[in-house]
């Protein structure tokens, strides 16, 4: 696919400010009865506000890419600097914590709190991840707005549900946004939802893009993947493929480029 | 829900309130563990306190009393002057009718006066103030009669005349129990006593030689400092010496009969194991809370992961959840203490009685109520926090991946075992594999339940050896009845006519009364040293010889309690009146049990010791009298047993008898009592003890089956995708069911093993314990109650795995079989 010349410049731009630089990250598996090498030193950036996917087949590593960006998984080897700074060697707790006030995350099956309603998940995240700057007056019109944003201001009392999955999944993005974190990332965010929906839901996750955020998102769709502005493809734990996203792929360290 | 709440108050609030089973289970586990501390220690301070003002009260009863025509205020000072007198007071006495409705009169009172009523320290005044004329204090128990209220008039009769008095207050007496005796007693002023006789018309009443005589009667009644022997005697000698010089008549006098004194030990001894079991309780209350606990981190897996993935530290995911137990906590802990102390004061009712004791107005401690909030709040929290470090260790990462199949860490035994036990079906090896998948969470409901079993083992075997012991305290008596003389010279007249029926095997004079020494009360028996009908079994020295007297056999446990040995000489002292302690000589021991809860043992004298122990004097205790006599048949058989009895009432008391039972008999002159109604009787009163030890393993077992059924929630969803593949594969509902049917059996079965091997020696132990605090029993263990507690246990196990075995049939495959 030829770039744009929009998206050609916002590869040029990534090149000088990447948000997210993983250098060389590999993540093994062993158990008793086997080793498995789940990511094979993966080398690439991710340009700040962009829309930047990881796509692949089942099995090829997306979800613990993502995992490893966020600090949910350890990577075996290798580095992955958020913003500046090298996500290794920090607590559980301390990752908790960087995640609420750095990263907002959407899965793919939602995973809202069931008791609570649309306003009180989107609230919860603004207590659990230090309120985004706010003082707590401030917290419940933050999460209006969060949720006013994804289209959904006339269904905050609702619980999940009462919701549809749609619904659910937007009410999730705006969780993610409530600490107004620079970066989303969404593991297959539609891989739960009908054809129209996903749409829906996407559209809403590419927009915030315009609002200046970073949005990594995982999906086997190679159709969603290429609305994307940079991205990587995966195969079996390796960069098969790239756009925008300065990676190292697996040809070329084989001695060719692609 | 408040803007002004948290969402993470609200999802703490959530967790509590959406699952009401769950809920209800938990609040039910804090509040047994509450509810049964709380009734012990109630209990057991409201009977010590009873207990403090009896003693305080006994100090205080006269040891003598002389009954006088007129009381002269001028002598009362001469009275306490009189050497070896320790205090002396005034009292008058006047006993009415109280009218409580219509024409006849039903309720007799006593009614009582001193000359200074708030320096009489005979009763306590618990509310109101004391009476002035035209007003009366009443005993607070005469509201068991009729009742009233401070405020309202009392209408007092005598001779077809009435007078009202105002009641200005309640008292408390010890010792006076209205409800037992039927009478009513209150207080007044000597100015409104008097009032009351002359607007009676002075009534009189017969006297027992037939004369009249005023039926308000004077007393004076005296303490000595020295209550026994020759200085008492010269003390009442010189005091009716004081009274005639001053021309006061002294119609009666004689020695007031001392109440037996009240013991704790009765239930002290009870009280510790029982507070032992309560505690038991408690700590398997905080079993469960940890099984809960666990089962709600383990079902809120996922939601842990998203909260962390969401930028929750590990310590905010832990306060959310103990805040959850806090409300758990706040639910159960004030309706458990409240229960708890109506329920206190019950059984402080029903027990007060057999000690006895009169109880005061109902009073709560301050350290009841707050020990009991201390561990109704504090308990569950210590025991959340183990599962909930525990379970809030998961990563984001672990907790949104559970896939539920444990892929790779089974033990390796396992699988070669059941490529060989083939003939065991899948879904029964599947529920036994699942057995000691988490060890840890095994290990705890097995200690759960092994510890309920173990419970029901030592409580079975506590009543069996109590009840085996209280039956066998008359074994040794070849005899079948016992007939109590009210006059024991009557005996001699009727002896002949006795051993002139037939099925007579034999008639002997007998005794049975206790004794106090300075280790403990005994139960004490007196026997013809030439005894047909008891059969005693002697475990060392030698029986007593015709014509001996101050010897004694004592039983083993007796013996051993006093630290003595044969040749020693004990000191029994007798509650009645002056002069009624004898020294004798222990020439033996025999195996002899007892039926009182807080007596050390048994004593057997010759029976004319016993009759001069009991201060029968003169010719009451020679051998042609007899208090008491034991009657031996030849045919033993029951039918024949009664028939005996009730031929031998006839003879004793041939105006009839009434008999609410068929071997008991009571008439004017004697009452009849066949052993076996005897045994039964006391077998009966052991019933309380019985029913507290067994509600205590009630509680026990339901906290064990409570946390079983946790431990089987939490089982079902770990393996809910497990559960997801049986039935893809073709698996119906109740093969799914079967599975944590047969790991919940199989964990009861193990847990009634190891029950087994820790309650023997637990039941052993607490039997000895008993023996040695409240009551000497043998050690009795019948092999049925291994039988009903492995019943227990398999019921139990079946009860506890209900709800998650249908829970787990009921799984829909698509919502098992999903994972992110």
């Amino acid at each position: 696919m030829i770039p744009t010349p929009q998206e050609h410049a916002l590869a040029l731009d990534s090149l000088v400010s990447p948000i997210v630089q993983v250098e060389r990250l590999t993540r093994v598996i062993a158990t008793r009865a086997q080793r498995t090498v789940i990511l094979d030193d993966l080398t690439f950036t991710v340009p700040a506000q962009s829309l930047f996917a990881i796509n692949g087949p089942s099995g090829s590593g997306k979800s613990t890419v993502l995992n490893l960006l966020t600090g949910i998984d350890c990577p075996t080897s290798g580095k992955v600097i958020f913003a500046g700074k090298e996500l290794r060697g920090r607590s559980e707790n301390a990752l908790a914590r960087w995640r609420g006030r750095n990263v907002g995350v959407v899965f793919q099956f939602f995973q809202l709190i069931p008791t609570l309603t649309a306003l009180e998940n989107t609230l919860l995240a603004l207590e659990l991840g230090g309120g985004g700057g706010l003082s707590r007056s401030q917290w419940r019109a933050r999460a209006l707005d969060c949720l006013n944003t994804v289209g959904l201001a006339e269904y905050t009392r609702r619980l999940p549900s009462e919701l549809s999955g749609g619904q659910q999944q937007r009410v999730a993005i705006a969780r993610a946004l409530a600490n107004d974190p620079p970066v989303l990332v969404a593991d297959e965010p539609t891989g739960n939802l009908d054809s129209t929906t996903a749409h829906q839901v996407f559209d809403t996750l590419a927009g915030l893009i315009e609002r200046g955020k970073t949005v990594i998102y995982v999906t086997h769709d190679r159709e969603l993947a290429a609305r994307a502005s940079a991205r990587i493809e995966l195969l079996d734990g390796r960069i098969v493929g790239e756009h925008g996203a300065s990676a190292v792929v697996r040809a070329e360290r084989d001695g060719g480029v692609s | 829900m408040s803007r002004f709440f948290s969402a993470s108050l609200r999802k703490s609030v959530a967790d509590v309130t959406r699952r009401k089973g769950r809920t209800l289970l938990v609040t039910l586990g804090i509040f047994i563990g509450v509810f049964g501390l709380t009734v012990i220690n109630f209990t057991e301070d409201t009977l010590i306190s009873a207990f403090a003002f009896t003693r305080g009260a006994q100090a205080t009863q006269p040891d003598f009393q002389m009954t006088v025509d007129r009381l002269d205020p001028a002598l009362l000072p001469t009275l306490r002057g009189v050497a070896n007198v320790k205090t002396a007071q005034y009292v008058s006495l006047l006993s009415v009718c109280w009218q409580t409705g219509g024409a006849e009169c039903h309720v007799g009172i006593d009614l009582v006066s001193y000359p200074d009523l708030q320096q009489a320290n005979t009763f306590q005044l618990t509310a109101g103030r004391y009476p002035g004329p035209g007003e009366i204090v009443m005993e607070q128990g005469d509201r068991s009669l009729h009742s009233f209220a401070i405020g309202d008039s009392v209408t007092l009769a005598s001779g077809g005349r009435s007078t009202e008095a105002k009641v200005v207050g309640l008292a408390r007496t010890s010792g006076v129990n209205p409800a037992a005796t039927g009478d009513a007693r209150a207080y007044m002023s000597d100015a409104g006593l008097q009032q009351v006789d002359d607007a009676l018309g002075d009534p009189m009443e017969p006297r027992p030689d037939g004369q009249q005589t005023p039926a308000l009667q004077h007393h004076i009644q005296v303490t000595f400092a020295e209550a026994g022997g020759q200085a008492a005697s010269t003390a009442a000698t010189a005091l009716q010496q004081a009274l005639r010089t001053h021309n006061v008549t002294v119609l009666d006098s004689g020695y007031a009969p001392k109440a037996p004194a009240s013991t704790l030990d009765t239930i002290g001894g009870v009280f510790v194991l029982l507070r032992t079991l309560a505690l038991l309780a408690v700590a398997l209350s905080a079993l469960l809370i940890l099984n809960t606990i666990t089962t709600l981190v383990t079902e809120q897996t996922a939601i842990i992961g998203a909260m962390k993935a969401i930028g929750a530290t590990r310590g905010a995911v832990m306060r959310g959840y103990l805040l959850s137990v806090a409300i758990y906590s706040v639910l159960a802990t004030p309706p458990a203490i409240a229960v708890g102390l109506y329920a206190g004061n019950l059984l402080a009712s029903a027990l007060a009685p057999q000690i006895p004791l009169e109880l005061g107005p109902f009073a709560v401690a301050p350290w009841v109520v707050a020990l009991s909030l201390a561990v109704g709040l504090g308990v569950p929290a210590l025991a959340a926090l183990f599962p909930l470090w525990n379970g809030t260790r998961v990563t984001v990462r672990e907790a949104l991946s559970a896939y539920g199949v444990d892929a790779g860490q089974g033990r390796r035994a396992a699988p070669r075992l059941g490529q060989r036990l083939t003939w065991i079906s899948q879904t029964t090896w599947l529920g036994l594999r699942g057995l000691f998948r988490k060890r840890w969470r095994a290990a705890l409901s097995l200690t759960t339940l092994s510890l309920a079993a173990a419970c029901f083992l030592v409580v079975q075997t506590a009543t069996a050896s109590v009840n085996n012991t209280i039956g066998a305290v008359r074994a040794p008596l070849a005899a079948d009845m016992t007939v109590n003389f009210r006059d024991p010279a009557y005996f001699s007249r009727i002896q002949a006519q006795l051993q002139a029926l037939p099925n007579v095997a034999g008639v002997e004079r007998y005794g049975g009364d206790n004794a106090t020494t300075r280790w403990g009360t005994l139960q004490v028996s007196g026997y013809e040293p030439e005894t047909q009908l008891y059969h005693y079994q002697l475990t060392s020295g030698r029986w007593m010889q015709p014509g001996e007297t101050n010897v004694v056999l004592l039983s083993d446990a007796a013996l051993a309690k006093a630290s003595l040995g044969l040749g020693d000489t004990i000191t029994l002292t007798n509650n009645y009146g002056a002069s009624n302690e004898l020294t004798l000589t222990i020439i033996g021991t025999v195996k002899q049990s007892i039926d009182v809860l807080g007596w050390i043992g048994a004593a057997v004298l010759p029976v004319d010791t016993l009759y001069r122990l009991k201060g029968v004097s003169g010719d009451n205790a020679s051998q042609a009298s007899g208090a008491q006599i034991i009657i031996g048949a030849q045919d033993r058989s029951q039918g024949a047993v009664n028939q005996l009895a009730a031929q031998v009432s006839a003879v004793v008391n041939p105006a009839g008898a009434s008999s609410d039972d068929p071997g008991y008999y009571s008439g004017a002159n004697g009452t009849v009592d066949t052993i076996h109604e005897y045994v039964t009787r006391r077998q009966a009163d052991a019933y309380l003890l019985y029913y507290l030890l067994y509600a205590l393993a009630l509680v026990v077992g339901m906290v064990g089956a409570l946390g079983l059924a946790n431990a089987l929630v939490t089982s079902v969803l770990e393996r809910r995708r497990e559960i997801g593949l049986l039935r893809a594969m073709g698996a119906s509902g109740r093969r799914v069911a079967q599975v944590f049917w047969v790991e919940s059996l199989s964990l009861g079965a193990l847990s009634w093993l190891a029950g087994a091997l820790l309650g023997l020696p637990l039941a052993y132990a607490f039997v000895q314990t008993f023996a040695w605090t409240v009551m000497p029993v043998d050690f009795s263990l019948e092999p049925l109650a291994f039988a009903a507690s492995f019943a227990a246990i398999l019921i139990i196990a079946t009860v506890a795995s209900l709800a998650p075995a249908w829970r787990a049939s009921r799984l829909r495959i698509a919502t098992a079989l999903r994972y992110e």
